[in-house]
């Protein structure tokens, strides 16, 4: 079972999961509207870093609290809103590549977020690291987003990934070391 | 926790706060050192992932919601919108069938009583006063569409129209004869089986099927329908 408000994750993002479930009283649309504006921010990193694509993202967080709303009721209890709102956008996700393959923009092209403005050398690490990030396999790329965004714990993402924990611990080792090792090599040819 | 698992569990998650790798972590100095590393990792690889939010993401995902929802609730009322349409339109066809098809179903008893029923309500035709009588040409010309045609005079036509019994159309004929008025009313459409006898306190009558349809003889006295009949076929003819 997943609870939001225990994470061995203290991630800014992590952060965003404890918010407080919403009045039940409230009506339907009001719920829905409280969930979206709680998690909407979050659910959009993950699908961005999910596809790698501002626009698909975008067009996969429409399907995702769209088909949130029409299974809303399922929804019993909304301390676990963010990872059923998770497994709804990878559910999707899986279903727009079964219907077809969209044509992505060279991750080479892609301009790089500038999320913060330090010092010139933190920015090209930052850049670097976004590449790296991209760069990343999905089967390790997933667990890292499932932990660093979503805030699940090792268990957790097990669960949501249908794999044991020992794999799920090596994926994200392995996810950490590949970045630091594509980041090194990077910042080597940078500073050379 | 050795110190490849403690070097691993950093990796993994350095913000864990686990009792043994907490402990661990104070154990050396280069513990400590690659913990802090890991952390500083872990803050970079959290700000980069942390990319801006489209502008109105939240109100853009909410409005999209409801206009799919308009959307839904206008396609399920035009939905049944047209569910009730199409049940008007069974209902009025099933309606319309039943006015105008049941009756050509009536056996002979039920077509006698709904001539008698038009006798009693189409007072009219029983009414009529003609110096001159309807011609004979009129009588031909109001058979032809079905067919019929007088070989010869069938008497003193004071009346002579279309008429409608049982749902159907036919043709009502009053003779006037020195006996007494006689009522003929010709049914091309309504074929019958079987001969009805029709009587009443002021009426004797016969309904009897022909080579087209049937006919309907009613008077005050029966000799009166013995002899029209005997007349009719003498002188109608229908060409089918």
């Amino acid at each position: 079972m997943l609870n939001r408000t225990l994470f061995n994750t203290k991630t800014i993002f992590g952060k965003k999961t404890t918010k407080k479930s919403v009045c039940r009283g409230v009506s339907r649309q009001k719920r829905f509207e409280t969930l979206v504006k709680a998690y909407s921010g979050d659910l959009y990193r993950f699908a961005y870093w999910l596809c790698r694509h501002r626009s698909i993202a975008d067009d996969l967080l429409q399907e995702t609290f769209l088909r949130a709303w029409k299974a809303f009721d399922q929804l019993e209890d909304e301390k676990k809103a963010k990872s059923w709102l998770i497994t709804i956008l990878r559910r999707e996700n899986a279903r727009r590549f079964e219907r077809k393959r969209f044509d992505l923009v060279d991750i080479d092209e892609v301009a790089i977020e500038d999320t913060f403005t330090p010092a010139p050398e933190q920015i090209i690490e930052n850049q670097q690291l976004h590449q790296a990030i991209f760069n990343l396999e999905i089967e390790y790329r997933e667990p890292l987003l499932l932990q660093t965004i979503g805030g699940y714990k090792t268990s957790e993402i097990a669960d949501e990934l249908k794999l044991n924990v020992n794999t799920v611990n090596t994926r994200l080792f392995r996810a950490r070391k590949q970045l630091k090792l594509q980041l090194s090599k990077e910042l080597l040819q940078t500073y050379t | 926790m050795d110190d490849l698992e403690f070097r691993k569990n950093a990796t993994i998650n350095p913000e864990t706060q686990e009792p043994q790798f907490l402990q661990k972590q104070q154990q050396t100095s280069f513990n400590r050192q690659f913990v802090q590393e890991q952390q500083r990792f872990n803050q970079k690889l959290n700000q980069t992932l942390n990319v801006n939010i489209p502008e109105n993401l939240a109100e853009r995902l909410i409005l999209n919601q409801q206009l799919n929802q308009h959307k839904q609730i206008s396609h399920k009322k035009r939905g049944i919108k047209r569910l009730l349409a199409s049940v008007a339109t069974i209902f009025i066809i099933l309606l319309g069938s039943k006015l105008l098809f049941i009756p050509s179903g009536l056996n002979s008893e039920q077509l006698a009583q709904q001539v008698m029923t038009h006798i009693y309500e189409d007072t009219h035709a029983l009414n009529v006063q003609v110096e001159m009588g309807v011609p004979k040409s009129s009588i031909d010309t109001m058979l032809a569409p079905y067919g019929g045609k007088l070989k010869g005079p069938i008497g003193n036509v004071s009346f002579l129209g279309h008429c409608i019994v049982g749902g159907k159309t036919g043709v009502h004929i009053v003779l006037n004869t020195p006996k007494g008025l006689v009522t003929i009313i010709l049914l091309p459409k309504q074929p019958i089986n079987e001969v009805a006898k029709l009587v009443d306190n002021h009426y004797q009558g016969i309904l009897y099927p022909t080579k087209k349809g049937s006919i309907a003889i009613i008077a005050e006295q029966s000799q009166l329908v013995t002899d029209t009949q005997l007349k009719i076929k003498q002188n109608l003819t229908w060409v089918i």
